[in-house]
């Protein structure tokens, strides 16, 4: 084990306990640090007062909105800190005022909320929903994309980069450059990609990006974020529901929103988890992100390599690029259960079923797979420890 | 309470919510530095040069300073990393220039203490924009954060002392060797 990955696990005492965490797509380990800074916090709360507490540590808050802006290449102006992706899609969403007839461009892979999102808006404002063509190779076809916005008026685009049940990266990149070019706004949703891809917004050409702090970023629960452009503050993009911290009540009839992005936030939230969040940002711009997906990438790699080879094991994950997703379907059997045999082993993974990625599945004829997700900080061993138990259920 | 960042409007003070006037002003200060440090640059006729990273957050500082007759006449930094350790150095950076050494030695003394939580450091006039940053001191790792520059002006200093005992041949290691 070299002195970086030694480093790394010993910040990360579940798996230096022998803890095989595979599950990083579902929640990774946080490391020490951000666990510290969390606790550090929820400390100072109780001994100061909450609302004092953030008040003394106000350098440190605002600290936080800046790690996460750099972590995306943005400024911290531009960082709205929500409890968790779902809600920072949907308060992207909101700022569009979609009328019946307007379109949504969006993938066969989007993520399940996000798909039920754009059907709300179908059933309650007569929204259409417009799926781009997929590429051969799996995956959203950027050339359709660009197609479509030719051929209609579409009010929003948006893509889940790495939709959560395959190992699936999206050329969100490419979608951007279309997005561009048609003057449409774009919504990415990175909550799988933070952490493991590198992310520079201003090269993603988007204008809303949702993201969560407990996948790869390593983060704690229950918080996330949503980055808002420049481009969108000028617009006046705002949510339908604003809040205090979002707007000031200017007069009784008229109120005047915030210049950043705290106008997507609420006036209450969990410090201690923005902290932690704010650490996390840190901890991943020390290791790199891009030597984190590339250690993750390989671990991946390695798992697909090694199922690959097992009889009945069929691996799922299809696309030009591929992350640090690997999903699996285990001969016949029900992936809840084998997680379930797995996790007795003390193997952490997840599984994934057809009802909450319906397209997908059933392009693949699958009904339900196991997701093992590693990360920079896990080992071949560990690999091989999974792949071992695995082969003894197929 | 974090912030009112940028162009944020007023907020409506509900009466059961803290008014953090100072919080914020403070906020802005260390923002200000970040976004904006002062005495950001290369010298090109730097006495002594120092370069410091933390490994276990990535933020990073290079330090040089100009000195005439034992006073520091110019300090610049380069680096990157959080806004703590480059609004720090920034502001350090600042309050240097004009200090002799000693000065400089005991205004880093000051702001290490103010680090590891003395109250009466946090509020003496001579920190100047530096007391902004006392709340960091309530969390242990993110203290290193704001002593990095720090760290680098002392070794800087340190550098310099030892080169000119080397200069002046008063160095006792230099006459044992011989
Ligand atoms: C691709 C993707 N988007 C959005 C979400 C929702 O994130 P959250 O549970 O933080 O709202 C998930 C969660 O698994 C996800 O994988």
């Amino acid at each position: 084990m070299d002195a970086q990955l030694t480093r790394w696990r010993a910040e990360t005492p579940a798996a230096a306990a022998g803890l095989v965490h595979l599950n990083n797509a579902g929640a990774a380990l946080m490391p020490a640090p951000v666990l510290e800074a969390i606790e550090d916090h929820l400390r100072l709360e109780s001994r100061a007062g909450g609302y004092e507490a953030a008040e003394q540590v106000a350098p440190l808050i605002a600290d936080a909105y800046e790690d996460v802006g750099r972590l995306i290449g943005a400024g911290g102006r531009n960082v709205a800190v929500v409890e968790n992706a779902t809600a920072a899609f949907a308060l992207a969403l909101s700022a569009f005022d979609f009328a019946p007839g307007d379109a949504i461009l969006t993938t066969r892979n989007d993520y399940i909320s996000n798909q039920l999102m754009y059907l709300s808006l179908a059933r309650r404002q007569g929204v259409d929903v417009v799926r781009a063509e997929e590429a051969l190779e799996g995956g959203v076809d950027a050339q359709s994309v660009r197609e479509i916005l030719r051929r209609r008026p579409v009010k929003l685009v948006a893509v889940t980069w790495v939709p959560t049940n395959s190992g699936l990266v999206q050329p969100v990149t490419e979608v951007g450059d279309e997005c561009e070019a048609a003057g449409v706004a774009y919504l990415v949703d990175a909550c799988q990609a933070v952490g493991q891809i590198p992310i520079d917004v201003s090269r993603l050409r988007c204008d809303f990006l949702s993201a969560t702090a407990r996948k790869f970023l390593r983060g704690p629960r229950g918080i996330g974020f949503l980055y808002v452009s420049d481009r969108a503050l000028a617009d006046g993009r705002a949510p339908l529901y604003v809040d205090m911290r979002g707007a000031g009540w200017v007069a009784a009839d008229d109120y005047r929103l915030a210049g950043d992005a705290t106008r997507f936030e609420n006036w209450e939230f969990a410090y201690a988890l923005l902290l932690g969040l704010g650490e996390a940002a840190r901890y991943a711009l020390a290791v790199g992100v891009e030597e984190a997906g590339r250690r993750a990438l390989e671990l991946a790699a390695y798992t697909r390599e090694r199922l690959g080879a097992l009889d009945g094991m069929r691996v799922l994950d299809r696309g030009a690029r591929l992350c640090a997703i690997v999903t699996a379907q285990v001969g016949a059997l029900d992936a809840r259960e084998v997680v379930a045999e797995l996790r007795g082993w003390g193997i952490n993974t997840s599984a994934t079923t057809r009802d909450v990625a319906l397209l997908d599945m059933d392009a693949k004829g699958a009904s339900s797979a196991v997701r093992i997700s590693p990360h920079y900080y896990n080992t071949r061993q560990e690999i091989d420890i999974a792949v071992g138990a695995l082969r003894g259920l197929v | 309470m974090t912030a009112e960042r940028d162009g944020a409007p007023d907020r409506p003070d509900g009466s059961d919510r803290p008014a953090p006037v100072l919080a914020e002003l403070y906020q802005e200060l260390i923002l200000e530095h970040y976004k904006r440090p002062r005495n950001k640059g290369e010298l090109e006729d730097a006495d002594v040069e120092m370069h410091l990273m933390n490994t276990s957050c990535g933020d990073e500082v290079r330090l040089q300073l100009r000195l005439e007759g034992g006073v520091i006449r110019d300090a610049r930094h380069m680096g990157n990393g959080c806004s703590i350790s480059q609004a720090s150095v920034s502001m350090m950076s600042d309050l240097l220039k004009g200090k002799t050494i000693p000065e400089s030695i005991e205004l880093a003394q000051r702001f290490t203490d103010m680090m590891h939580g003395d109250p009466v450091a946090a509020r003496e006039k001579r920190m100047g924009a530096l007391r902004a940053l006392a709340g960091v001191s309530q969390y242990p790792v993110r203290v290193k954060c704001a002593l990095l520059g720090w760290d680098a002006l002392l070794q800087a200093l340190k550098k310099i002392g030892g080169e000119e005992e080397e200069e002046h041949g008063t160095g006792g290691s230099e006459g044992r060797d011989r």
